[in-house]
C-alpha cells in the first residue's frame, strides 16, 4: 500500500539529498584547494540545498 | 555576555530539543545542527571559508566511512532475511525449552544480540519482541526483554557499525579502542541477563535463572573480547550472539530445567537451519581469512583513499593540524568485506532455490529505502561534529565539563554517551557526536582515552535502547501502540541501573591505571 508512486518520489528526493550532501564536500575541497572563495560560494549553496532539502523532506 | 560553553553547545542542544521534544527524524534534526553549527563557526568562533570547506570534505570523508559499513551491514542482513533465514530462527528457538526465563534470555538475550550482530536497526525488537508476545509474554515484557537483552551487543553490532564509528571520529585505532570497550560491555552484558529473567519473571525467577545467565553470559563476553581485541570487531556481537544461542541450547538440557524442555524436532530441521546460517558463515569465513592473512590484506590495499588536509586555524588561533583525514581502504574495508559475503550468501541462497521471484529487486529496494533516510542524518551530524572540532567549539565545551565535572568526570561519561544515544536514536551518532568531546576532556584531565572512551561507546549503546523512536517499533509490533510512555518509564530504570554500573566500571579502571 505504500508503493504508490508518492514514496518513490519521496525516494528520489531523498536520493539527491544524499548526493548532493556527499558530493559537494569535493567541491569545496578542490575550491578551497585552489583558493577560489567564489566557487566555495557556490559548491555551499550546493551543500545548503541539500541540507535544506533533506530538511524538508526526512 | 553569554560563555563560549553554552554557544558551543547550540547545535547540540538543537538535534537534541528538536528529535526529543518536536520528534523530528535524525536527518531532519542533523540538517538543522548543522546549520547552527555552521553559524556559530563563522559568526562566533572566527571559522573563516577555507576552514569550513576542509571540515566539510574531511566530514564526507568520515562519512563515507561510516556508511558503507552501514549499507552493506543492512544488504547482507536483506539478503538473508529474503531467503527467510531469520523467519526459521524465529520457528526453531522457541521450541527449545518452555522454562519462561530461559525463553526470555535464548530470544530476547541471544537471539537479540545475534541479530544485533548482523543486523541492528531496531530488528533485535522488531523480530523477538511478537515471537515473546506469541510465547505468552505481555506486551510491556515483550519489548523491555529483547530491549534490555541486545543493548550490550550494539556497540559491536550491525557489524560494529557503532565502534567505526568511534575510531573514525576519535581517528584512534581499534586495538587501542576495543579491549576497555569490550570489558564494559561484557560487564553490561551479564547484568543485562539478569535484568531479562527478571522481565520474564520475578527476582525469585531471576535467580532460579542464574545458572542459564551465567552460562550463556561468560563465553558471549569473553567471545566479543576476544573477537574485538584480535581486530575482528565486525563479527565480535555477532560471534557472541552465536555462541550465546549454543551455551542457551546447551542449558535446557540441564536438570534444572530439563523437565521443562519439549520433545526435539522433526529430523531435517537442523539441516535447514545450518543452510540458513550459511551467510553469516559466509561472513565469518571472508573476515577470518582477509584478517588472518597478510598476503591478502596487503593485496586488498592497493586502492586506498587518502585525502590530504593542511593546517586549519580560526581567527581566534584554535589550530587543527594538517595531515590525512580517514584513510579508507576502498578494497579490505569492513563495508567491502560485507558486499563481498553478501555476494556469497545471496548465491548460495540461489543455489538452495530460497529466493522467490523479484527478490534481488526486493532486496536492492527495502536496502534504499532504509538507508537513505539514516545515511542523511549521519552525514549530516557527522559534518555538524567535524565542523565543531575545527571551529573549537568541541574544545570550549570540553575545557567547560573538565572545569565543571573534574575528578568525577568519569563517573559521568556514560550518562554523556547514553544521552546522545537516547536523543538520537543511535549509539553511532552518540560516537560521533560526542567521541571527539569526551577525548579531548579526558586528555584536559588527563584521564585514560580508552576508558572514557569505553565509557562513551558502552553507556552509547545501552541507552540507544530506551531511544523513542525504537520503543514505538517495539510497540508497534507487539500491539502494545499507546504504551509507549510507560514502557519508557520501566525501561529507562533498568537503564539507569546499567549506566551505575559502567560509571562504576570506568571510576575503578581508572583508579587501576594510574
Amino acid at each position: 500500500m505504500s508503493q504508490g508512486p508518492p514514496m518513490n518520489q519521496s525516494l528520489r528526493l531523498k536520493a539527491l539529498a544524499f548526493s548532493l550532501v556527499m558530493l559537494a564536500p569535493w567541491g569545496l575541497y578542490f575550491a578551497a584547494q585552489a583558493g577560489d572563495a567564489a566557487a566555495m560560494w557556490i559548491w555551499f549553496g550546493v551543500l545548503s540545498a541539500g541540507m535544506t532539502l533533506a530538511l524538508s523532506i526526512s | 555576555m553569554i560563555p563560549d560553553w553554552l554557544l558551543a553547545s547550540l547545535p547540540i542542544l538543537v538535534i537534541l530539543v528538536l528529535m526529543t521534544v518536536f520528534r523530528w527524524s535524525a536527518a531532519r534534526a542533523g540538517s538543522a545542527g548543522w546549520l547552527a553549527a555552521m553559524l556559530i563557526a563563522a559568526c562566533l568562533f572566527g571559522a573563516d571559508l577555507r576552514l569550513l570547506a576542509f571540515a566539510q570534505a574531511k566530514a564526507a570523508l568520515l562519512s563515507l566511512d561510516v556508511l558503507l559499513i552501514v549499507w552493506n551491514a543492512f544488504l547482507l542482513y536483506k539478503v538473508i532475511d529474503e531467503a527467510g533465514a531469520i523467519a526459521l530462527f524465529s520457528q526453531v528457538i522457541p521450541g527449545l525449552t518452555r522454562d519462561t526465563a530461559v525463553q526470555a534470555l535464548l530470544i530476547g538475550w541471544a537471539f537479540a544480540s545475534f541479530l544485533q550482530g548482523v543486523g541492528g536497526f531496531g530488528v533485535p525488537t522488531a523480530v523477538t519482541a511478537p515471537l515473546l508476545v506469541g510465547l505468552g509474554f505481555s506486551p510491556m515484557a515483550a519489548v523491555l526483554i529483547p530491549s534490555l537483552g541486545h543493548a550490550w551487543a550494539v556497540t559491536f553490532g550491525s557489524l560494529a557499525s557503532s565502534f567505526q564509528a568511534l575510531m573514525a571520529a576519535t581517528g584512534l585505532p581499534g586495538e587501542t579502542l576495543a579491549p576497555h570497550s569490550a570489558v564494559f560491555l561484557a560487564l553490561a552484558g551479564l547484568a543485562c541477563g539478569v535484568l531479562v529473567a527478571q522481565v520474564a519473571g520475578t527476582w525469585r525467577g531471576a535467580w532460579r535463572a542464574l545458572p542459564a545467565v551465567l552460562i550463556m553470559g561468560i563465553p558471549m563476553g569473553l567471545v566479543q573480547f576476544t573477537l574485538a581485541t584480535r581486530g575482528l570487531w565486525n563479527i565480535a556481537a555477532l560471534g557472541a550472539g552465536s555462541v550465546g544461542l549454543a551455551c542457551g541450547v546447551l542449558a535446557t538440557r540441564l536438570r534444572l530445567y530439563r523437565n521443562h524442555s519439549p520433545s526435539p524436532r522433526a529430523p531435517g530441521a537442523w539441516r535447514q537451519v545450518g543452510l540458513a546460517l550459511s551467510g553469516y558463515l559466509a561472513l565469518v569465513a571472508i573476515t577470518l581469512v582477509v584478517q588472518l592473512t597478510p598476503a591478502i590484506r596487503s593485496a586488498l590495499e592497493v586502492i586506498t583513499l587518502r585525502v590530504p588536509f593542511p593546517e586549519l586555524v580560526t581567527q581566534r588561533g584554535y589550530v587543527t593540524p594538517a595531515g590525512y583525514g580517514r584513510q579508507i581502504p576502498l578494497l579490505r574495508h569492513a563495508g567491502a568485506l560485507l558486499a563481498y559475503s553478501s555476494l556469497c550468501a545471496y548465491a548460495i541462497y540461489r543455489l538452495a532455490g530460497r529466493y522467490s521471484p523479484g527478490a534481488l529487486r526486493r532486496i536492492a529496494e527495502s536496502t534504499l529505502r532504509r538507508m537513505l533516510p539514516s545515511s542523511l542524518g549521519i552525514a549530516a551530524m557527522v559534518a555538524m561534529a567535524v565542523v565543531m572540532a575545527h571551529a573549537g567549539m568541541t574544545d570550549a565545551l570540553a575545557h567547560a565539563l573538565a572545569r565543571g565535572a573534574g575528578n568525577l568526570f568519569p563517573l559521568a561519561s556514560p550518562w554523556i554517551g547514553a544521552l546522545g544515544a537516547f536523543m538520537t536514536g543511535s549509539n553511532t551518532n552518540s560516537n560521533v557526536v560526542f567521541a571527539l568531546l569526551q577525548l579531548r576532556t579526558a586528555e584536559l584531565l588527563g584521564l585514560s582515552l580508552p576508558i572514557i572512551l569505553a565509557a562513551q561507546t558502552a553507556g552509547g549503546a545501552i541507552g540507544s535502547v530506551a531511544a523513542p523512536t525504537k520503543i514505538v517499533v517495539g510497540a508497534s509490533t507487539t500491539g502494545a501502540a499507546g504504551q509507549e510512555g510507560r514502557i519508557l518509564g520501566k525501561l529507562l530504570g533498568y537503564v539507569a541501573a546499567l549506566l551505575a554500573i559502567l560509571s562504576l566500571a570506568a571510576w575503578i579502571s581508572l583508579g587501576r591505571a594510574s
